[in-house]
């Protein structure tokens, strides 16, 4: 396995926050990488500094991001509008207004084609119709010239799609691509871009924080936690295997409804996180210690460095759990409903 | 833990929907049905179009120059059929010269909001996208041009550079620009932010590209509205300076034909009201065109 994809120690600030605090993430060819957190963890910013596409606004202030072996940080821009859309692409969360309102869809996929490589009309008109089949679009000639609003949700994820992966890129960034969508297109969606990865041969950076769609299409989990990956393993090992490390993680694992477990609101009280995400901002420590049951005073002083807690399991946490569980004394709600 | 979805079938066929209320945009296709639809708007385009054709085969239905004298002078309209709109002091044919001057008006109208249009279009666009310094400066320069009234830099401008076709049209669209860069600035700015705008940044497309392909025409709809009105300014103030003896004095225009039957206002009025109406009509038509466009492009004001 190579790396395709690494970023290291990267840093971005927006004015007045700091958003990415040292992430390091290596995405390997071909697989999916999910990563995971709540909003205003700093999981979009992460994404667009990996495109260097941060509005003007946001710096980054340390860090190397690395794609195929170039460093993208001494890049020029013409370089990188190079990169973009060829080698790794991006879908938005939105589909309903990713795409340009006054452009035929197939027009909209023919650009990309004609801006990356060097087509005639025609022919970037017979490849559009193609992608618009390989998304699965019924119909996919006489699509062709319809417009973003004659359009479904799911379908126009599919478009949006079909652009991104028009030049066989090698690396897809998917930013929440379900979140705007009802569940049974969700899953459509998901299994189409599954589909694609292996068809492809493309790795995906899956943008969620919807942890039942991380346990059915992620091979790797990097959670995200304040701005600091706090916890990343497999998706094996974290669903199936020892579980989660990191307090935080194993606090979203309980705070989902688990359907097969039999568990409903009215039977027992839903789990939650205490707090918000905003509670540790500017604290010297772990930013999850106001809402860590298992936090002691060492998190208070410094934060926990990302560190080995199994073959292919890091966390960042001064306590780690060992199956799940916190190894001191809290034990008060630790009836997990880990599949 | 693990939710398992229903197995799919592998061409879902999503029920398109049909209605969706948010369809705002009109496809190119659709576009000339609603302005037909719409009376306003299909009244100012009948009125314009007749107008348009009279300027287009003035050449034919008016082959001699309206500047030669043709008949008796001061012949009132109907008085004799060979010149239906009747003949001025000097004896030129009136109707030649409406239909003449037609050519001159509508061609300084179009034009100068050429003019206008491609200036404003380009220091808004410019502004509104990159923002910043470059935006500080655009805006500057847009309100120095912003407080010389048109037709004043016209007349400098014209009163220095010899009064052709050109040089007026020139002039007016010089001076009124800022209107369409402020208002393309202002659709820039919004627009820029749109997530189709950051889809084509991750597609790798350039800024220019982006600005022109991907920005300007969803900010046309209130240029193009815009612009109707401008070329109906343009045509009021080429007539005032044709009237204030500035215009072109080898063309027939509205204005100086106007200005010419000034003095004959009492004794043969109808000099100055066959091309003072035909100036009325014709910045009304474009009005009417204006409104009508905008009722059909603009989607907040559509089908309340």
């Amino acid at each position: 396995m190579n790396a395709i994809m690494e970023a290291t120690n990267l840093t971005v600030a927006f004015p007045g926050t700091v958003a990415v605090q040292g992430v390091t993430l290596s995405i390997q060819a071909g697989e999916t990488l999910a990563l995971v957190g709540e909003s205003g963890s700093g999981k979009s910013a992460t994404a667009l500094a990996l495109m260097r596409l941060l509005p003007a606004s946001a710096r980054i202030l340390s860090g190397r991001v690395r794609f195929e072996g170039t460093d993208l940080m001494g890049q020029p821009a013409a370089a990188l509008r190079r990169l973009r859309g060829k080698r790794i692409s991006m879908i938005f969360q939105e589909p309903m207004t990713s795409l340009n309102p006054v452009m035929s869809i197939g027009g909209q996929i023919a650009e990309v084609l004609r801006q990356h490589e060097s087509l005639s009309r025609k022919q970037a008109r017979d490849r559009a119709v193609d992608l618009l089949a390989l998304v699965r679009i019924p119909d996919p000639a006489r699509r062709y010239d319809e417009f973003p609003h004659n359009l479904s949700g799911g379908m126009r994820q599919r478009v949006m799609i079909a652009m991104a992966v028009a030049c066989n890129p090698r690396l897809l960034i998917a930013d929440e691509p379900t979140t705007a969508l009802d569940v049974t297109i969700q899953a459509q969606i998901l299994e189409l871009l599954d589909g694609l990865r292996r068809q492809l041969s493309m790795a995906v950076l899956l943008i969620t924080h919807d942890l039942g769609v991380v346990a059915q299409w992620a091979d790797r989990v990097a959670v995200m936690y304040a701005g600091r990956i706090v916890e990343q393993t497999t998706a094996a090992r974290l669903f199936q295997g020892g579980g989660p490390a990191h307090p935080y993680t194993r606090g979203l694992l309980v705070s989902t409804i688990a359907l097969d477990a039999g568990k409903h609101y009215r039977h027992a009280r839903l789990h939650e996180i205490p707090g918000t995400i905003a509670d540790a901002a500017g604290a010297p420590g772990c930013a999850f210690a106001p809402r860590c049951p298992g936090a002691h005073s060492d998190c208070l002083h410094r934060p926990p460095p990302l560190e080995e807690v199994g073959p292919g399991h890091l966390a960042a946490c001064f306590a780690p759990l060992s199956n799940g569980r916190l190894s001191s004394s809290h034990g008060d709600d630790d009836a997990l409903a880990l599949g | 833990m693990s939710v398992s979805p229903p197995t799919l079938s592998p061409a879902p066929s999503i029920a398109m929907s049909t209605g969706e209320p948010e369809a705002n945009h009109l496809s190119r296709r659709r576009l000339p049905r609603a302005i037909l639809r719409n009376p306003t708007a299909l009244a100012g385009l009948l009125i314009l179009l007749t107008f348009v054709a009279l300027a287009v085969f003035a050449g034919v239905l008016y082959p001699q120059d309206p500047l030669d004298m043709v008949g008796a002078p001061l012949l009132w309209p109907g008085q004799d059929p060979e010149f239906l709109l009747g003949t001025d002091s000097m004896g030129r044919d009136v109707a030649a010269g409406l239909a003449h001057g037609a050519r001159a008006s509508l061609l300084v109208g179009a034009i100068s909001a050429v003019i206008g249009l491609f200036i404003g279009t380009l220091v808004g666009a410019i502004g509104g996208y990159f923002g910043g310094v470059v935006d500080d400066l655009l805006v500057r320069l847009t309100e120095f041009f912003q407080t010389i009234p048109t037709m004043l830099l016209a007349i400098v401008i014209v009163a220095i550079a010899e009064p052709s076709i050109g040089m007026i049209s020139l002039a007016i669209g010089v001076g009124s620009w800022p209107t369409i860069a402020r208002l393309t600035r202002a659709q820039f700015r919004s627009l820029r932010e749109a997530d189709f705008v950051m889809a084509a940044r991750s597609l790798g497309y350039g800024d220019a590209r982006i600005i022109f392909r991907e920005i300007l025409p969803n900010a046309l709809a209130p240029i193009i509205v815009t612009a109707s009105v401008m070329v109906a300014s343009a045509v009021l103030t080429e007539s005032a300076l044709s009237f204030l003896g500035m215009g072109d004095p080898n063309v027939v225009s509205w204005g100086n034909m106007i200005a010419n039957g000034r003095e004959l206002l009492r004794t043969a009025w109808y000099l100055t009201a066959l091309p003072g109406g035909a100036i009325s009509l014709a910045v009304l038509s474009l009005n009417l065109v204006g409104d009508g466009l905008n009722d059909v492009l603009n989607p907040r004001q559509r089908g309340e």
